[in-house]
């Protein structure tokens, strides 16, 4: 960070010696379309089993969601009681389609940036084809009557070990791309993706172990479970997207990022704070204060990485807003920025006391979660996806039309689902701090605000379907166009 | 008395220390290693010769012709 070296630095003859892009010699530094070829198997697979859970956790969440304003949708199928039906959506969204996605996405990334091409594919789609059975296990017993009683580890005991294990295979590929790596520079993506390669099964094997295989007492297991769940979000989705967005929104507009000073700030200090904010889930509940306090302080220092990478993101594409609307990866990716933005500064604020004291047990936590986790996350990895997939495969997406169904369907699914939930959610905390408001009124009060939820369910839905047809057509369909530009200036290269 | 559950929570303890003195690590390893240093440099390490500085490389399909005249930006 010293700014004598930075003065000192650029003023030996780089650019002869090296080149325009690294020291390294042009044979030793890995093409990208080798690379990519290298991930083909993987990718694909990982981003056909993503869609997969997208659409049976749509099923399962549109369920869930009609059930809460008209009961007797599905009543007679005991497997689709909205308790089990509302986890078997959380955990087929959360370790079905979020973690295909990340680990397509983030392993792309993490090799595309390391300039190394991904070693033995073949034992990472055994670890793929693993956990994705075993997430399938999970949720047949999610919805046949053995889940756990704890929010978003819901999956039975009996799976999660297999889970465990066939992270730990598909982390270490991460961990290998990154030692292998032909870079000179570690880019603020490969710090994020290698960030949450770490983070992730330390989260989850210590909620494991600490709520099912060695129970603490008491209220410790609640924290260890916010702990836990707030930072799959925290620790693995969100660097995983962020890092997605550091890569393609500079990549994209052959733009660099604004200021990579603010970039490795971002990270850092999301990698100080967001660790300590899960506990806001339990502000007011029988835990310690100084605990609470703490994790509120941490809440509100999150809105230094999350200003940081909203300034840097913003000042990247300003000037090239034109762009956005003619790339179908960055109109998701920047919905996604823009979103990232706005459900972290709220989450801030939800962490505050006096605001939690009405947003708590409401819809708005709802809302915030779905901002976050959807509108967020699951746009950045759309737009991801319909970068990667083209140079996976060599060919490019089939449907134009199908994409821009897949984005308006989603964009405006989302915001109906954020905006309705939110204002309901809000107002119905306030009813319910209010003594004189009987509860059967609130709950009257809210089913309009529901039915605005399902009817964003449906409009997400289209577009996981779109989102679907374009994979499996670009899968089997014939070479439509020619491949993208970058792959066939290669040869020439 | 080491049971089945102490040994297990010494092992969350000793799992989070590790993983704290391997992010102090890391950043001591990236500050020493340069990797806080030269920042313009490090911002375009995603460029390379098939996707380089300069270009806008993703476009729909459909209008991928008509985009690709006027990418130059």
């Amino acid at each position: 960070m010293s700014t004598a070296s930075d003065i000192v630095e650029p003023a030996q003859p780089q650019v002869a010696r090296e080149g325009v892009y690294g020291s390294r010699s042009a044979e030793e530094r890995v093409a990208l379309s080798v690379i990519d070829n290298s991930m083909k198997v993987a990718g694909v697979f990982f981003v056909c089993c993503g869609a997969f859970w997208l659409l049976a956790g749509s099923f399962f969440g549109f369920v869930a969601s009609m059930k809460l304003h008209n009961p007797d949708f599905m009543a007679a199928l005991p497997e689709l009681t909205f308790g089990r039906v509302r986890s078997a959506h959380l955990n087929s969204m959360a370790y079905g389609w979020a973690n295909n996605a990340v680990f397509a996405i983030g392993l792309w990334i993490m090799a595309r940036l390391s300039r190394a091409p991904v070693r033995h594919g073949g034992l990472l789609i055994i670890a793929g084809v693993m956990w994705n059975l075993a997430v399938l296990v999970g949720i047949r017993g999610i919805l046949f009557g053995d889940m756990t009683s704890v929010e978003w580890l819901e999956i039975p005991t009996y799976v999660t070990p297999i889970l465990g294990l066939s992270y730990a295979l598909i982390g270490v590929w991460g961990i290998l791309a990154f030692h292998y790596r032909k870079s000179e520079h570690v880019y603020v993506s490969q710090w994020y993706i290698l960030g949450a390669v770490f983070w992730f099964p330390w989260i989850y094997t210590v909620a494991q172990m600490l709520i099912f295989f060695a129970p603490a007492r008491g209220t410790v297991q609640a924290i260890t479970n916010w702990w836990f769940a707030h930072n799959v979000l925290g620790l693995w989705y969100t660097p995983v997207a962020l890092a997605a967005a550091y890569y393609l929104i500079p990549k994209i507009l052959g733009k660099p990022i604004h200021s990579y000073y603010l970039s490795v700030l971002g990270f850092w200090s999301l990698a100080l704070f967001y660790n300590w904010a899960g506990v806001h889930h339990l502000i007011g509940g029988p835990i310690p204060l100084w605990l609470q306090t703490a994790g509120v302080v941490g809440s509100l220092g999150m809105v230094i990485p999350v200003i940081v990478v909203a300034v840097n993101h913003h000042l990247t594409v300003r000037g090239c807003f034109r762009q956005i609307w003619n790339s179908p990866t960055l109109r998701f990716v920047v919905y996604g920025a823009m979103s990232y933005t706005l459900a972290s500064l709220m989450g801030s604020l939800m962490a505050i006391p006096e605001v939690n004291v009405v947003t708590h047990f409401t819809h708005f936590t709802v809302a915030h979660a779905h901002h976050g986790a959807y509108a967020f996350f699951t746009m950045v990895m759309f737009g991801s996806v319909y970068f990667m997939m083209p140079r996976l495969l060599q060919k490019e997406w089939p449907s134009a039309t199908l994409i821009r169904i897949h984005f308006w369907s989603c964009a405006i699914g989302a915001a109906i689902y954020v905006i309705g939930l939110s204002v309901g959610g809000w107002m119905q905390g306030l009813m319910m701090n209010n003594p004189e408001i009987p509860f059967m009124e609130i709950v009257e009060f809210m089913v309009p605000w529901l039915m605005s939820r399902s009817l964003a369910g449906v409009l997400l839905t289209i577009g996981h379907f779109a989102f679907a047809i374009n994979i499996a057509w670009i899968l089997l369909g014939r070479r439509v166009a020619e491949p993208k530009v970058s792959l066939t200036k290669k040869a020439a290269a | 008395m080491l049971e089945w559950d102490n040994l297990l929570i010494i092992a969350v303890l000793v799992l989070a220390v590790a993983l704290f003195a391997s992010a102090i690590y890391a950043l001591f390893w990236a500050s020493k290693n340069g990797q806080l240093e030269n920042f313009d440099k490090n911002a375009k390490s995603i460029f390379t010769e098939e996707e380089p500085e300069g270009e806008v490389i993703d476009t729909f399909p459909s209008r991928k012709s008509a985009v690709e005249k006027s990418s130059k930006r």
